[in-house]
């Protein structure tokens, strides 16, 4: 073991359960020694006030109710995906499905799947974050940025994008639907991920904000029949670019309010 | 935990006896001068109390715990750079090193002074909890190469500080 593969192992298992063959070396390496030895120091430098502990466990033990804990991570995904699939049916063919019924069965698989795959990898990753430890692959605000850029370059990939009259128009029409349905989704998406305990409110706003936005996105693909690749990104897409960042913000401030 | 879930009378003391010398460690090492980690120990409890119900039975309890600590001490952290950002310093006050703290354990605050934030609180919690380094990265919602790369960084940084001499006061220093 040399002094860099003792850094590893001491990263990889902590100073308290270091292989035998990384306490070896540092048996006989000082500078070794010397790291173990600090990590080792100072055992308590603040011993507990017993009148302190007794305080806490007295206001903890007060009018101390019986709580139900979360049911598994998996159901509340599940809820996620199945909320975001029925509204996204119930508006886009509400509105009429005049997109799907135009589409290419390629088209459509091209559109449909990616966004189905970008509501179930938000449903896992905001029901994860409504209890504190849950594993994260992906930091969810990255996670978040992910499924926005991949999203717009399919959406720019499948659909051409070409010039066309009153563009802005049209586009606002949708937005304002999709804006609309992502409200209510996100709403919905809201009162059941409070039944967590959400530590980071931020980012559990935007995932909550972006598979609400995403709703009405969908929505507009079943609705909207008007494939142009650049009325898609601005009247389609940018519902969930906007539910994402409304998610956050309000997550922020919700955040800074909350009581210290 | 399930029976301070379940109301159990003898359950919060049985928790706080047992979490509250680690946690702490926790925050002490953070840093935080012994008033403000008593203050953190405190609303750690609270937040505890209050997310009791977002604790799974059967999942470990340390990572549950240390990720509502880790998010304290970084609210506690924002809240004091806020407050600080409308204030005007005034000549900070030395605080005064315990008599009863041993040699050793100065020596590891000042080393861990010298870390970054991040890297401090990884090696505080592989060391001061004894948490494995998956267990540190679920509590500091990150991932298990990320937390090794800071355990690796402070550690590298660790022995340098470790092999650079105490160099002496100099004029220039006193100034």
């Amino acid at each position: 073991v040399t002094c860099r593969e003792f850094n590893l192992l001491l990263a990889e298992h902590g100073p308290a359960s270091l292989p035998a063959d990384a306490r070896a070396h540092a048996a006989s390496c000082a500078a070794c020694a010397r790291l173990l030895s600090a990590l080792g120091a100072a055992e308590d430098p603040a011993p507990l006030d017993p009148a302190l502990a007794a305080g806490i466990a007295g206001r903890l033990a007060t009018g101390l109710q019986p709580v139900r804990p979360l049911p598994p991570a998996g159901y509340f995904a599940a809820a996620f995906v199945l909320l975001f699939a029925a509204l996204a049916a119930v508006i886009g063919f509400g509105l009429g499905d005049h997109a799907l019924v135009k589409m290419t069965p390629q088209a459509a698989a091209e559109t449909f799947a990616p966004l189905g795959s970008a509501a179930i990898l938000l449903a896992l990753a905001l029901s994860a974050a409504m209890a504190p430890a849950a594993p994260q692959h992906t930091p969810p605000l990255r996670l978040a940025a992910t499924i926005l850029l991949v999203l717009a370059f399919v959406f720019v990939a499948a659909f051409p994008v070409h010039a066309e009259p009153a563009f802005w128009l049209r586009a606002w029409r949708c937005l304002r639907i999709a804006l609309a349905a992502g409200a209510l989704s996100s709403l919905l998406i809201w009162l059941i991920a409070r039944r967590g305990a959400i530590l980071a409110p931020s980012s559990a706003g935007a995932l909550a904000g972006l598979l609400g936005g995403l709703t009405g996105t969908t929505a507009l693909q079943i609705h909207c029949p008007n494939f142009n690749g650049a009325h898609i990104l601005a009247g389609h897409w940018a519902a969930a670019l906007a539910g994402a960042a409304i998610g956050w913000l309000t997550g922020r401030i919700a955040a800074r309010r909350a009581p210290a | 935990m399930r029976l301070y879930q379940q109301a159990d009378p003898a359950a919060p003391a049985a928790l706080v006896a047992l979490l509250s010398p680690p946690l702490l460690r926790f925050f002490r090492f953070n840093a935080a001068s012994r008033e403000q980690a008593e203050d953190l120990l405190q609303e750690t409890w609270l937040k505890i109390h209050r997310m009791r119900h977002s604790y799974r039975p059967g999942e470990r309890v340390l990572p549950w715990v240390y990720a509502i600590a880790h998010h304290v001490r970084i609210d506690s952290y924002r809240r004091t750079r806020r407050i600080a950002a409308h204030e005007t310093a005034l000549d900070p006050v030395p605080e005064p090193a315990s008599p009863s703290d041993p040699a050793g354990s100065l020596q590891f605050e000042s080393l861990m002074a010298a870390l970054p934030e991040a890297q401090r609180e990884v090696v505080i919690m592989l060391k001061a909890t004894g948490m494995t380094v998956d267990e540190v990265a679920r509590a500091t919602s990150s991932t298990i190469g990320a937390v090794k790369l800071k355990a690796h960084r402070a550690y590298e940084r660790l022995r340098e500080l470790l092999e650079t001499p105490p160099r002496p006061k100099s004029t220039e220093d006193a100034r």
